[in-house]
């Protein structure tokens, strides 16, 4: 049995427990909206890991689960817990139960795509940047400091210059302009990330197990995850054959993170180089994959039950 | 350079920065996490041939990763006493992006025992149902811990440290430090049986003594 953890109406995870049910694969949905009526004990036993996870009213053996899947959400921010008092019992037991749950991702035996510490690496990106760069892709021009000088001798350097979060929060990436550098000061507070702007083709790489699917993305803005929100953007997503070389990187870098599943973004630069901008450990594929009907849902259920490829 | 990073009350990391300044083979700076963050200068790069970095601390000392062979990381947390007067949203965010900043900062040094990760700047602890599971996987018996029936061993590389350890323990808990990525760990045992009771990335080490000094010694001193 598989279970599936996040929210159902979640466009990856209902795309996953789509392919299960067609696929005739039974399977368990661990509502985190529902958590505060659940339940989950486990002990780790000389021999085995065993345990009872309770999901409105109904027990489900721990050991009964071959493989999940979890899309979970930071959960003090489910609406459920909005209006609840700091030390209420629902919001104590929601908060819980998404403990428990997570420890018992880490150490049950069957498939956990993806266990929460292989996916941490994506928490610090130049951390992560070093463990990409010893597999031999290349990596952006990177500079991180709170010294507004030493912005302004990088950008001299390499002309376009952008700037990102550090960590794994998400913040758009945007080019530092002429505008910028009269609030450069500010960085003072605290370092801030700066990368060479990399022309080419981007190139979004999901990897599940063994299986790749890479697809090209075009677009008229610096960070293409936001072009569609804007008036004037344009997008455009393509299946893309990425040359094997690259393909066995992409695989031998997620085996090595401990990861099963990831969305590798990559960008070909016109001379052929091939930049890794970050290794995405739990990838919202349901956006390229309703662009390019490749089948990832597909592969990730079928990974889920045991397929080796 | 040597550096010992550590909490101002961690008094196992001071006995090592003590006891390593006193023998005078590398110069050995002790830096607290608050030094580190409220530093008025830090450069960290990664470029297409090396990562490195450069810190200035208030004090005037500076830290670059050319010139530091070893590290010794026992820190805890970062302090966040600067941020007071940001708002809360912004403030959550500032302190991610100084643990991420930190994480890569060490991820760059030679040497690095504990070496970071994204979950613990200290190296990574884990729950104790994911030690137990550990364990067993290395071999040990869980046991449970009788008050004052604990012994605790240091493994450093592969290398056992601390109060006699029978030998049979003493490859688990080998192979236990191997499993966890953790080069330098403590694994506390049950001192009559053997057992397994416990473990941790930031144990009392001075519980191995001059050997452990000499075996931090001779590892950084590798690259000098």
């Amino acid at each position: 049995m598989i279970l599936l953890c996040g929210i159902p109406s979640e466009p990856p995870l209902a795309r996953v427990q789509r392919e299960l049910v067609d696929m005739g694969v039974s399977h368990v949905l661990f509502n985190q909206r529902h958590a505060a009526n659940s339940k989950l004990d486990f002990e780790v036993g000389r021999e085995s890991v065993t345990g009872t996870l309770t999901l409105e009213g109904a027990d489900y053996e721990l050991d009964s689960f071959t493989g999940a899947y979890t899309r979970l959400m930071d959960v003090t921010r489910l609406p459920e817990l909005a209006d609840e008092p700091a030390a209420s019992p629902r919001r104590a037991q929601t908060v819980l139960v998404h403990d428990e749950l997570v420890r018992w991702l880490e150490v049950t035996p069957g498939r956990v795509v993806n266990r929460s510490r292989p996916m941490a690496s994506n928490s610090s990106k130049p951390y992560q940047a070093q463990l990409i760069k010893s597999f031999g892709f290349a990596t952006p021009e990177t500079l991180i400091t709170n010294d507004p000088e030493a912005v302004r001798v990088f950008r001299a350097e390499f002309g376009r210059v952008v700037y990102k979060s550090i960590s794994g929060v998400r913040s758009i990436v945007s080019e530092l302009t002429d505008d910028d550098l009269s609030r450069l000061h500010t960085i003072r507070w605290c370092p801030v990330q700066f990368q060479q702007y990399v022309h080419g083709l981007d190139i979004r790489v999901h990897v599940v197990g063994e299986r790749v699917f890479a697809t090209a993305i075009h677009s008229n803005g610096t960070d293409y995850r936001y072009v569609g929100n804007s008036a004037e953007g344009e997008i455009d997503l393509n299946p893309y054959h990425i040359d094997d070389t690259v393909a066995a990187t992409c695989v031998a870098l997620t085996n090595h993170l401990g990861l099963s599943f990831s969305g590798i973004d990559l960008r070909v630069s016109p001379d052929g180089k091939v930049y890794c901008f970050e290794v995405n450990p739990s990838p919202a594929f349901s956006f390229y994959e309703s662009h390019t009907g490749q089948p990832i849902a597909r592969a990730v259920a079928s990974y889920l039950v045991g397929d080796s490829d | 350079m040597w550096l010992i990073l550590c909490e101002p009350y961690d008094r196992a990391a001071i006995w090592v920065y003590q006891r390593l300044r006193a023998r005078g083979d590398v110069p050995t700076e002790l830096v607290t996490p608050a030094q580190l963050v409220y530093a008025p200068r830090t450069k960290h790069w990664i470029a297409s041939d090396d990562a490195g970095l450069e810190i200035v601390l208030a004090d005037g000392r500076r830290i670059a990763s050319s010139e530091v062979t070893g590290v010794l990381n026992r820190m805890v947390h970062l302090p966040t006493d600067h941020l007071g007067a940001v708002q809360q949203s912004d403030r959550a965010y500032a302190m991610e992006e100084l643990s991420a900043l930190v994480v890569s900062w060490l991820a760059c040094l030679r040497n690095v025992i504990n070496e970071p990760h994204p979950l613990g700047i200290g190296g990574h602890d884990r729950h104790p149902t994911e030690w137990a599971r550990l364990s067993r996987d290395a071999g040990f018996r869980l046991g449970h811990l009788r008050a004052g029936a604990g012994s605790m061993c240091l493994v450093l590389d592969n290398e056992i440290f601390g109060p006699p350890t029978p030998p049979r323990s003493a490859r688990a808990c080998a192979r236990l430090a191997a499993m966890s990525d953790t080069r330098l760990l403590g694994v506390l045992l049950d001192a009559t049986s053997g057992d397994f009771v416990a473990a941790t990335p930031l144990p009392d080490l001075r519980v191995g003594g001059p050997p452990l000094l000499d075996a931090l010694s001779a590892r950084w001193s590798k690259t000098t």
